[in-house]
């Protein structure tokens, strides 16, 4: 791929308003992006926005930090380009555990994810972990997905609000060799899977207007929306 | 010798993006739904051959319904979230034998008077290798039947007019049953088969 393709990161944020817009644009381009790479709409009566940054180089955690300052809770990556993948823990015996995991590409032109997201109904999450597995066959509980992917073991850590969450880094996988296979929790040293999902392909730019689990390990935009994303779906 | 540069693309195009052992089975199981469930798996013994489909579906009403590849396996929303029907060629709905149809177009599968569906077949469009695979998208039955763009309702080139839907299932890599399928082995054995087919074309364009 050449390494000049621009790319689209997708970023939801609360404002306070209209006026908030400039100075959004202001901290963009005190780390080098200029206006016209910059797109803002606005949503539901100015209080939400949704900036998308066009960028050859900067990774999009760089452009999601610099957004922060305006409040770590008030931002969510919710699209990146083609390249972004979700899973949705739903599948499995434990009818406690329930959660979302997204995937995102650090840059366009490295390998390197970033992955993120929260996991309800885990007691004692700091001795459980997310795996991804070879296989995205659920077709018999968890015990189709094969062996644990490439050592991709990461672990869970507790937050405030009683939910666990994951955020990690991991620079030898793309999101690509990703989708269609499978992430699970599992406690240390136990093989049993409690809950899974298949790494599926997410939403572009402009098109996950609808709820959803956000990239930064937080809920969009609080645990009462998370928990309608996650259960709404039979509705 | 048109046919051996047609295969030489096709292989190219598809194996391209082909990556060491990727395996060429694949199975949704459907749920999000209190009543429909069922498995569908795909088998594609190399990147140029058809994709053998194999369907087992209960708790649908009996007679069509439609059956779709729809872009994304995004199931954050429910069935609703995971976009229209796979179509990155941009060309109007139709039904599976159509040249002109959405990759994602399966037309419908038939629930008999038990409300079951046990059928399978082959498809040349779907594949599952490279950048347009169906693997990680979705399958979504819907609750009406598919008219194939074939009537006047304005939806019908668009979607089928299928209707709400009933059932989705993401579509995950299954642990391939045999080793050895072609184009799978690995870059370098590709690279030669592609160089070995360019080499016998142009050889054959000079004569």
């Amino acid at each position: 791929m050449p390494s000049d393709i621009p790319t689209k990161v997708e970023i939801a944020m609360k404002i306070d308003g209209s006026q908030q817009l400039e100075a959004i644009k202001s901290r963009l381009n005190e780390i080098g992006i200029k206006n016209e790479k910059i797109q803002i709409v606005t949503e539901k009566n100015n209080k939400e926005c949704r900036v998308v940054v066009e960028t050859n180089s900067k990774p999009w955690i760089e452009i999601q930090e610099t957004l922060q300052t305006f409040g770590e809770k008030r931002v969510a990556l919710v699209g990146f380009s083609d390249q972004s993948a979700v899973a949705i823990l739903d599948k499995g015996d434990d009818l406690n555990i329930k959660g979302v995991i997204r995937f995102c590409s650090i840059s366009a032109n490295k390998p390197g994810i970033v992955i993120d997201g929260v996991v309800d109904g885990i007691e004692s999450p700091d001795d459980h972990f997310l795996s991804i597995y070879e296989y995205g066959d659920f077709s018999d509980g968890c015990h189709g997905l094969g062996n644990i992917y490439k050592d991709a073991n990461y672990k869970l850590t507790s937050n405030d609000s009683g939910s666990s969450t994951i955020r990690s880094v991991d620079h030898n996988l793309n999101i690509h060799e990703l989708i269609g296979r499978s992430v699970a929790i599992s406690k240390a040293n136990e093989n049993i899977k409690f809950k899974g999902g298949i790494i599926s392909r997410a939403a572009g730019i402009f098109q996950n207007w609808k709820k959803f689990c956000a990239c930064d390990g937080t809920t969009l935009w609080d645990e009462r929306d998370r928990q309608t994303a996650i259960s709404g779906r039979n509705a | 010798m048109k046919s051996l540069v047609i295969i030489f693309v096709i292989c190219l195009s598809c194996c391209a993006y082909g990556e060491d052992n990727k395996p060429a089975k694949a199975i949704a199981v459907l749920g999000f739904s209190d009543k429909v469930f069922g498995n569908v798996t795909f088998s594609q013994p190399s990147c140029h051959e058809a994709v053998f489909i194999q369907i087992a579906i209960v708790g649908l009403t009996p007679g069509k319904h439609g059956f779709h590849v729809h872009e994304k396996g995004d199931l954050s929303g429910g069935c609703v979230s995971t976009g229209g029907h796979y179509n990155p060629d941009k060309l109007k709905h139709g039904a599976r034998e159509d040249s002109d149809r959405h990759v994602g177009d399966l037309g419908n599968v038939v629930a008999d008077q038990t409300g079951t569906v046990s059928t399978s077949y082959s498809d040349n469009v779907i594949t599952l290798f490279g950048s347009r695979s169906i693997i990680g998208r979705a399958i979504v039955v819907h609750a009406a039947e598919d008219d194939l763009g074939r009537t006047d309702h304005p939806d019908s080139h668009k979607t089928g007019n299928a209707g709400g839907r009933l059932a989705c299932g993401i579509i995950g890599i299954l642990e391939p049953s045999d080793v050895d399928w072609p184009c799978t082995s690995g870059s370098s054995h590709l690279g030669l088969a592609s160089v070995l087919l360019l080499v016998i074309a142009v050889i054959s364009f000079r004569f």
